[in-house]
């Protein structure tokens, strides 16, 4: 193990390539996470169909550099401004936006950086710990049990992606029903396509996930036609002092750090609690910690650390279902998951085995990616702020074109191109009615796979396969899942609930 | 009963148990076990999606307005800040505030909404449909003039400014750095065979 890892360190510091593409991707993840009306996840539905054709390393690293670094810069707006530039910012707005009114925005600003660049790297060294623990449960599992992995992984993104599980789940049962179009592998059928050549080999999924996240999201600022008014006050400017300080300040509170990056990252483990909970659960731990809670709530600067190293180090965390059971920690994981199969990256047993050198390279890329990003961030924050006044319609047709162009250039088929403007309309569907589409991407991600799995399933066992005892644990976990769903309220919604109207 | 069947959310949801239903019935013409998945997946899609259909059905036929959360972002957080904080109160400063920055979004009626939803859709297919009968070095500049001018409504000197500027650099970083060469359109191609382009 030693040697492993200090192998793929040093490939990687040797490799200028990969060390290219990681530093592309934390650039481009940190413009990312402050422009208004981009996301992560659409960030990387965007980027896919650039890597396609990667050597599988520098892709791998660029993608997971690029979604590692999105929620580092997106707290700048969160503390400058109270408005969140990512979801998973908005614990830091309850202390840090206090903190720039009182004139202290860079103390805040610095303390938040450093506590993610710490948190994103603790995380990534929770992953590497854990390895050895999840090894035999890993290989525990047979390449059949991957069915129904993969509908666990299902019901666990429709769990956290929405309000309703069953629309999620629907969503999921669509995108596995999209993945048989093509040729069957086990007869050679030629199903839903027989008179379709192109799509022999399937729906791409880069047209696919192109035409589910990115083309809708850009409708949709476009029919809402949002723009950033004027900031209402001056702000309130902060020098570089105060963000070293800031900086500083947060190796003053080691604890602290170390407490919330482990409780982040173990939240990250689990799928379907959501980014959200792991900043939310740390900022309460930090409450309830202090010896002077009633300074939380007016700038107390642990109610920005904690929430900032959760943010970070759960990706850590979530990694370690995502690479070795299929089953992704988030509903960016689950996009990410999608790019990893793209570039040879098959999660699993093998993950463990075969390919356990390239989960060090994923390791040393978070770990090597969060300090790239803390020190450009560090230096350049005065910059980087000035990206949240771009326009966001002028984003808009600069997005599409990268849609267009993408579709093409991942398989040079003109008649993509129609899929991906088919497929825009369910997409749109989906957005605009409150359907979750994360799972959609899941179900076209793993349908092969679990098609696969099933059929060797019932070659070895039969239909008693079902009656395993791990079949019978991931079953359980799947009616628990939704039965856990219908009672917190996140069943199909009955009458008396319904919102006015419908669109 | 009209009324419910025009709703958005009903149409929806029976497009999709009409995606499950098509599948499935298309799928029972294929080998054993070339339609073993399908059906594994797509008649518990159905009942699913069924199961929705019936649920949006009654919503709309009892349209009950749904209260309004009137809380404010920052009083969201407080309620967070309490599941998580145990017995702990914790009061916050930003509830009496404002974010300083505020995201305004030109008011709009269902018209106006369903006009700029054409109006964007339009925008795409027609981009799409340039891309592959006239290519990318056409439709591209094309329709970022187009959709900088008319629906963002800036200047033609920005419009051609940032097309031409855009234009220019997907060029030299797609064919000239990266070798990666975008489909000129079928009209180009059928031009070539022709031997109209001397190719």
């Amino acid at each position: 193990m030693l040697e492993i890892m200090g192998s793929t360190l040093f490939n990687l510091l040797t490799w200028p390539f990969a060390l290219w593409t990681m530093l592309l991707g934390t650039l481009i993840g940190i413009v990312v996470g402050i422009l208004p009306g981009l996301g992560g996840r659409l960030a990387i539905a965007l980027m896919i169909p650039f890597v396609f054709g990667m050597d599988m390393i520098p892709g791998a690293v660029f993608l997971l550099s690029l979604h590692a670094v999105t929620g580092t810069s997106g707290q700048f707006t969160s503390i400058m401004f109270g408005v969140p530039g990512e979801g998973d910012a908005a614990a830091t707005i309850v202390d840090g936006y206090p903190m720039a009114k009182q004139g202290k925005a860079g103390l805040a600003l610095g303390a938040s950086l450093m506590a993610s660049g710490i948190g994103g790297v603790l995380g990534a060294l929770f992953l590497a710990i854990m390895i050895p623990v999840v090894k035999p449960i890993v290989l525990a599992f047979s390449p059949a049990e991957f069915f129904l992995l993969a509908l666990l992984g299902i019901t666990f993104i429709a769990y956290v992606s929405g309000n309703d599980i069953f629309k999620g789940i629907i969503v999921g049962l669509m995108g596995l029903m999209l993945s048989f179009i093509g040729m069957d592998p086990q007869t050679g059928t030629a199903r839903y396509s027989e008179h379709f050549l192109f799509m022999w080999d399937g729906i791409d999924l880069i047209s696919a996930v192109l035409a589910i996240f990115a083309v809708p999201e850009m409708i949709a600022l476009g029919v809402r036609g949002g723009s950033i008014s004027n900031v209402s006050r001056a702000t309130s400017g902060y020098d570089m002092k105060q963000v070293f300080q800031g900086c500083r300040e947060t190796f003053n509170h080691w604890g602290l750090v170390f407490r919330t990056s482990l409780i982040g990252a173990v939240i990250g483990v689990i799928p379907g609690l959501g980014g959200s909970a792991a900043s939310w659960f740390c900022y309460g731990h930090a409450v309830q910690t202090s010896k002077h809670p009633e300074r939380f709530g007016h700038g107390a600067i642990e109610g920005v650390i904690a929430p900032e190293t959760a943010n970070n180090s759960k990706e850590g965390g979530s990694l370690l279902p995502t690479l070795f059971f299929g089953v992704p920690g988030s509903s960016g994981m689950a996009i990410l998951l999608g790019a990893f199969l793209i570039l040879g990256i098959q999660p699993g047993a093998d993950m463990m085995t075969k390919n356990l050198d390239v989960v060090w390279y994923l390791i040393w890329a978070l770990v090597l990616s969060n300090i790239l990003a803390v020190a450009i961030l560090i230096f350049a924050c005065r910059w980087v702020t000035l990206l949240t006044f771009v326009r966001g319609g002028l984003l808009i047709p600069f997005i599409l074109v990268i849609c267009v162009m993408g579709t093409y250039l991942a398989a040079g088929q003109w008649e993509n191109l129609v899929v991906l403007a088919l497929l825009s309309i369910l997409g749109y569907g989906l957005l605009h009615y409150n359907w979750p589409r994360a799972p959609f991407v899941l179900g076209m991600v793993l349908g092969r796979i679990a098609e696969e799995s099933l059929h060797k399933a019932l070659n070895l066992w039969g239909l008693e396969f079902f009656l395993r005892p791990l079949s019978l644990v991931l079953i359980g976990l799947i009616l628990a899942t939704i039965g856990w769903a219908i009672y917190k309220g996140r069943g199909p919604k009955m009458p008396d609930t319904a919102a006015m109207g419908g669109g | 009963m009209r009324s419910v069947l025009m709703n958005g959310k009903v149409l929806f949801s029976l497009l999709v148990l009409g995606f499950f239903v098509v599948m499935v019935t298309v799928a029972l013409a294929y080998p054993a076990k070339a339609r073993l998945m399908p059906l594994v997946i797509g008649i518990p899609g159905i009942a699913f999606s069924l199961l929705q259909l019936c649920l949006e059905i009654r919503a709309a036929m009892r349209v009950v307005a749904k209260p309004r959360d009137a809380r404010s972002e920052f009083e969201k957080y407080q309620d967070e800040i309490n599941r998580f904080a145990g017995d702990t109160k914790v009061s916050l400063d930003i509830i009496k505030e404002e974010p300083t920055m505020t995201v305004t979004e030109a008011p709009m009626d269902a018209a106006e909404e369903a006009r700029r939803l054409k109006v964007m859709f339009s925008y795409f297919f027609a981009t799409v449909a340039g891309v592959i009968v006239f290519g990318f070095w056409v439709t591209i500049p094309v329709f970022l003039v187009c959709f900088l001018r008319f629906v963002e409504k800036d200047s033609w000197k920005f419009a051609l400014m940032v097309a031409g500027i855009a234009t220019a650099g997907i060029y030299v970083l797609f064919e000239l750095v990266m070798h990666m060469f975008l489909f000129r359109g079928l009209l180009y191609e059928a031009m070539l065979d022709r031997g109209w382009l001397g190719g």
